[in-house]
Parts: C-alpha cells; sequence; structure tokens
C-alpha cells in the first residue's frame, strides 16, 4: 500500500514539467530559518489550525503546489507571488523541513 | 560500562575540562530585549525555541500586555473591540521560559569591545540593572512633535493614534463625536513610515464610516509623499469612488508645517499645510502654503527611532534610524547591540508581519554567534498585510526579499525569472480577503507572541 502511493507520487512528478524539482537542501540548519517566514500564516513550525498546516506533508507534494502557484497570475491569491519570491533552491529547503515535522 | 569516579581520577580534572567546552559547563549565555512589540516579542520566543533553551532571555517592556497596531485602524470605526488588540506575554514565559520584566530601559551601556554590558531598568521609583552578552533593542519609534519643536509646551497636542493605545479610543471618540457636514483633517509623513498601506487603509475606513453615519462629512488626505505609496491601484480606485461620493480629498505633496494647540487634542484645530502638489482628487487652484480647520484632526507626524536607541549610540547623527547588518541585525556602530523592527534602518518595510521575520534571523543569528558560528549567509525576509477597504471587502500586499551580497542589502525578488521584483497587491478588494485577513492576524500573533 505504502510502496504504491510512493509510486504514484514519483510518477506525478515525472509527468509534470517540474521533474527537475529540487529535493535536496544544503542550508546547515536544514532550511528551518527559511521555513520561518511561512510560520506567520502557517504557524510556528507549520502547525497552524488556520490557514492549512504544512508540518508532516510530503516534500513533493507541496514542491509540487508550489511550483504550481508560482507559475500562475500573481494577483489571484496570496500565495502566488508569495511562492514566486523564492528560488526552487530555496523551496526544497522549505518543504524538505516541513516534512520532517511531525503533523499536527 | 565505565566506572566515572575511576575514569575522572585517571584522567585527572585539566583533561576533563578539555573533553567538554568551557561554553558547556559555563552559565548560560544571556541576551535582553528591550520592547515587547511585534519584533522583541518574536526574537524573545525563537531565541528560547531555537536554543533549546540554553539562551537565558529576559523580555523588558512597560507593560504587563502589547496593544496591537494591526486591526487598531477597525477599532477607530468601532468594528473591531479594543481587547482584540491587547496581547499578554504569558505565554511567552509559560511555553518557552523567557523572563519577563515590566519597566522601561533608560540606558544601555558598555557592549561593543567588552565581553558584555548593562541594561537600566526603570520602574516607577525603582532602577534595577540587567547584565548580558548581548542586547536586543525593539523599540518601536517615537513621533516628531508638530511643529517640530524642541520645546514639548509649544508642540501641538497631536492625536496620532499611530502607536495603538489609549490614543486609539481617543479617536474612536473623537470620530464617533464628529458633526454631520464635518472635516476629518489626518496627514501622513514622508516615507519610511511604518506601515507602508497604513494610512490609506485608515482613509478608506474612515471614509466608509463617515458615508454611512456622517451625512455630508468627508475626511482630506494630506500626504506629504508625491503619490499612494503602497498598494496605488487598490487605494487609488478606492480613494477615486470615496471621492466621487464627496467623502474623500486626497492632496499629494502636501507637508504639515504646524498645527494650532487647543485644549481638546484633535478637535477643532487648524492645519498649517505646504502644499506642493495637484491632482484630480483635491480642490482646483489649492497651492503653496494653505490653512485647514477641522472638527478632528489627526496627524502622523514622521518617525524616529525611540530615544533610547539614541542613548544606546546605535542612531549615527543626523539619521533617524538604527544601521545594521541585515545578517545578525547587528548595529553597525556596536557590537553585541541587535535592533530589530521598525527602529532599524533597512531596505525592508517598517511593518509588524516583517518586524517578525527579522526577529527570527536574529534571533538565529545570536544562537550561532554563541557557538562561534557565522550567520546563515543568505536569508529571505517576507512581507504580507491584508488592508481593509471598507468595512467588509479587504486587499492584500505581497512580496519576498533576498540577501544581495554585493549590496549588503535586503531586495525584492522574483524567484522565477531570479532578478528583482516588486511587492505584488491583490487583483480587487474582496470579502473573501476581509475572512483571511481575520485568519492571518490571528496566526501572525500566535506567531510572535504564544
Ligand atoms: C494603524 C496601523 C496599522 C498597521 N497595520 C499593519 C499590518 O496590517 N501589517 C503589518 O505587518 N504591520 C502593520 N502595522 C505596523 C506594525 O504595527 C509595526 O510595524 C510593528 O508594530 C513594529 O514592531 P516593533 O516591535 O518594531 O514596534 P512595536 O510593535 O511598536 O513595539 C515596540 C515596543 O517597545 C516598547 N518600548 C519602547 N521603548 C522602550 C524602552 N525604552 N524600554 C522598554 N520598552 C520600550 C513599546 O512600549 C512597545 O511595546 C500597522 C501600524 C499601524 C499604526
Ligand atoms: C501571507 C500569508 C501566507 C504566507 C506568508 C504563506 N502562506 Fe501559504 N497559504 C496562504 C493562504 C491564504 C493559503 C490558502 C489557504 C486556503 O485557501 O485555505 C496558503 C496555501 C498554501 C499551500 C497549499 C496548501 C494546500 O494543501 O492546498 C501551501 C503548500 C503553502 N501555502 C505553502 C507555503 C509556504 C511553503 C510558505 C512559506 C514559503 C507559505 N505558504 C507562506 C497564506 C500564506
Amino acid at each position: 500500500m505504502k510502496r504504491s502511493l510512493c509510486a504514484v507520487a514519483l510518477l506525478g512528478v515525472l509527468a509534470s514539467p517540474w521533474a527537475q524539482a529540487q529535493t535536496a537542501c544544503a542550508a546547515a540548519d536544514g532550511g528551518r530559518l527559511l521555513a520561518s517566514g511561512c510560520f506567520q500564516c502557517h504557524g510556528t513550525d507549520g502547525k497552524s489550525g488556520a490557514f492549512d498546516a504544512l508540518a508532516g506533508d510530503g516534500q513533493l507534494d507541496m514542491l509540487n503546489k508550489l511550483n504550481e502557484m508560482r507559475s500562475k497570475g500573481v494577483e489571484g491569491n496570496i500565495m502566488y507571488p508569495h511562492a514566486r519570491g523564492y528560488t526552487s533552491a530555496q523551496l526544497a529547503c522549505i518543504t524538505l523541513y516541513f516534512s520532517k515535522l511531525p503533523k499536527p | 560500562m565505565i566506572d566515572r569516579r575511576r575514569f575522572i581520577g585517571a584522567m585527572g580534572a585539566g583533561s576533563l575540562m578539555a573533553m567538554f567546552p568551557l561554553s558547556a559547563l559555563a552559565a548560560a549565555p544571556r541576551v535582553v530585549v528591550v520592547g515587547g512589540g511585534m519584533a522583541g516579542a518574536t526574537v524573545a520566543k525563537y531565541l528560547r525555541l531555537w536554543s533549546g533553551k540554553t539562551i537565558d532571555v529576559t523580555l523588558v517592556t512597560p507593560a504587563t500586555s502589547y496593544t496591537s497596531n494591526i486591526m487598531s485602524n477597525l477599532v477607530i470605526t468601532g468594528q473591531v473591540a479594543y481587547s482584540a488588540l491587547n496581547f499578554t506575554y504569558a505565554n511567552l514565559t509559560k511555553s518557552y521560559g523567557v523572563k519577563v520584566v515590566t519597566g522601561t530601559v533608560s540606558a544601555v551601556n558598555g557592549f561593543g569591545s567588552n565581553a558584555g554590558g548593562t541594561v537600566t531598568v526603570v520602574n516607577g521609583p525603582t532602577s534595577t540593572q540587567l547584565s548580558c552578552e548581548r542586547v536586543v533593542l525593539a523599540p518601536g519609534v517615537q513621533f516628531d512633535p508638530v511643529p517640530l519643536t524642541e520645546n514639548a509646551a509649544l508642540a501641538a497636542p497631536v492625536v496620532h493614534a499611530w502607536q495603538a493605545g489609549q490614543q486609539t479610543l481617543d479617536l474612536q471618540k473623537l470620530l464617533a463625536g464628529m458633526p454631520n457636514g464635518g472635516t476629518f483633517v489626518m496627514s501622513i509623513p514622508a516615507k519610511p513610515y511604518r506601515c507602508p498601506p497604513g494610512p490609506y487603509e485608515r482613509a478608506c475606513v474612515v471614509a466608509d464610516y463617515l458615508k454611512r453615519n456622517k451625512p455630508g462629512a468627508k475626511i482630506i488626505v494630506l500626504d506629504a509623499n508625491p503619490g499612494i505609496v503602497a498598494e496605488p491601484t487598490n487605494f487609488g480606485n478606492a480613494f477615486q469612488s470615496y471621492f466621487a461620493a464627496g467623502v474623500l480629498e486626497y492632496w499629494p505633496s502636501t507637508a504639515v508645517v504646524s498645527a494650532s494647540n487647543t485644549s481638546v487634542p484633535g478637535r477643532s484645530q487648524s492645519v498649517t499645510v505646504n502644499v506642493a502638489g495637484s491632482g484630480a482628487m483635491m480642490p482646483a487652484g489649492v497651492s503653496g502654503v494653505r490653512t485647514l480647520a477641522g472638527d478632528v484632526v489627526n496627524l502622523i507626524p514622521p518617525h524616529r527611532a525611540p530615544q533610547i536607541a539614541s542613548l544606546a549610540g546605535v542612531v549615527p547623527a543626523g539619521s533617524r534610524f538604527a544601521p545594521v547588518d541585515v545578517l545578525n541585525y547587528e548595529s553597525t556602530l556596536v557590537r553585541k547591540i541587535h535592533i530589530v523592527g521598525d527602529a532599524a534602518d533597512t531596505t525592508l518595510p517598517k511593518a509588524g508581519h516583517v518586524g517578525n521575520q527579522e526577529a527570527k534571523i536574529c534571533a538565529a543569528a545570536i544562537i550561532n554567534a554563541f557557538k562561534n558560528q557565522a550567520p546563515d549567509p543568505a536569508p529571505t525576509a517576507n512581507s504580507a498585510c491584508y488592508s481593509p477597504i471598507d468595512s467588509t471587502r479587504a486587499s492584500w500586499l505581497t512580496v519576498v526579499y533576498q540577501y544581495d551580497p554585493a549590496t549588503k542589502k535586503m531586495v525584492a525578488w522574483d524567484g522565477v525569472l531570479n532578478q528583482p521584483g516588486a511587492p505584488t497587491e491583490a487583483a480587487s478588494p474582496s470579502t473573501g480577503n476581509f475572512s483571511k485577513m481575520s485568519t492571518w492576524y490571528k496566526v501572525l500573533m500566535s506567531d510572535s507572541f504564544a
């Protein structure tokens, strides 16, 4: 069961234009400081009960969503221009950090 | 398993010291944070959280709770309760072990090349000294008197309501008591001032209030800037519609010269201004020095870093704010003094959301410094703001800043094109944004105070 879910996620990534999405993070703190720029809206450590919580979400799932938001018309949703402010390498760090936290 | 006593005996005390670095045996490093607002509360929380509570943190602030500026424009119009602006420090103590001291810091001495320094706290007749290795100043802003005068007695009693508190309630009362057909005069200082969209937001919600509650009344917005500083499209459109409804005039490039001194601050004052601009939303032919009367006068004077920053030696002569290295928010003038929030001189906007992020960058850098490690070389900061346009609709603004090693400044960034970018505003104001505004406020305040 677990394995097939993994395969589906992987296929999704390969099929998307973001196939080369970077997933490794070089930051010494594992992306914590970068990710803290999301805490104001998604809660400390992404544990908000208000806007979507991010803690414990899958890295690829978050990256796909963020990459899609980045490519959208910037004015539609506050997340679109926000996601656009980061480089691919930074988004990799941020999503890796959240993915390693326990779900709230 | 090794027998610990025999092990130590055989190695001797000297080699034991060599095995455990001094820092692990020494007392916890100490940081005093001055000012429990958006930036100060956040830096205190994250110094504890991210150091695993290994740094001793004392937060010194004048009151037992903080009154938020964010959302205070809606308190002025009576839509939001004043109590919604109140945040205590109880959670910072309970969850993170921040020591909170009530008082005002009157002096900061000894930092620089020394190992640390002292912070003097005054509370009524008592004065105490706190010693620490590093201090973080987060005192917000102080306002210039109107007119500019050294003699406080000559200054007009200005209701700015730009530091939420009693003045927020005063302005609420003045607005509610305004006569039909009356005039509300407000002024906006030249940038940089705290919250770039804030004054336009206030003008909009006051105009909306007048439209609904005070027939024939209007607001005159005197802007020292040549045009709308933030969210020009949404505020510009809103101003146009309020102007068309006869409830708003907008005078760009208009600086306040003086205001009359009256016994009731904010009520029936006259304001003398120098009008250097013109525009479609102001009366034709107005220019030069003019005097206007207002039933309510709400002047927002230019700001500077509060006196404590000057006393600490971190504000250069002739400057208003304290220059810092944006990798760690350390003063460029005095080492081991850090400045975060509105008092710091950076390319970032003066806003609560931004002060919160500056505080996290500063906290991470201080934790590293105590471990003799360099700060993160590529921090990002972000500004996000929801702005009410009337009582049911809001706009928003957002922008991410990246560190530019060439200029050592934070630069608005487009991460897709990998080049400098600009703030983005909502396509149009909406009720959906208005409800998201409450969510954002709740989460931002809990990231700072809980
Ligand atoms: C009407 C209005 C609306 C706003 N809306 C928004 C918004 O929607 N979004 C946003 O991001 N920002 C907004 N802002 C801006 C935001 O409120 C400020 O940028 C933010 O509060 C700055 O944080 P700070 O910690 O630097 O200062 P403050 O929050 O002002 O805190 C400073 C604290 O230091 C204390 N202090 C001062 N001197 C001393 C001393 N000597 N000793 C001890 N303590 C001291 C003060 O009492 C105060 O508690 C708004 C501002 C206004 C006025
Ligand atoms: C200004 C507030 C704000 C900031 C800052 C912010 N977000 Fe968001 N985010 C939102 C809002 C609003 C939504 C949409 C929530 C909704 O519609 O319920 C959202 C949605 C998302 C989603 C989609 C969630 C889902 O399951 O559909 C992801 C992923 C996300 N944000 C990631 C991030 C990351 C990563 C950061 C930091 C780089 C960040 N956000 C910073 C406000 C913000």
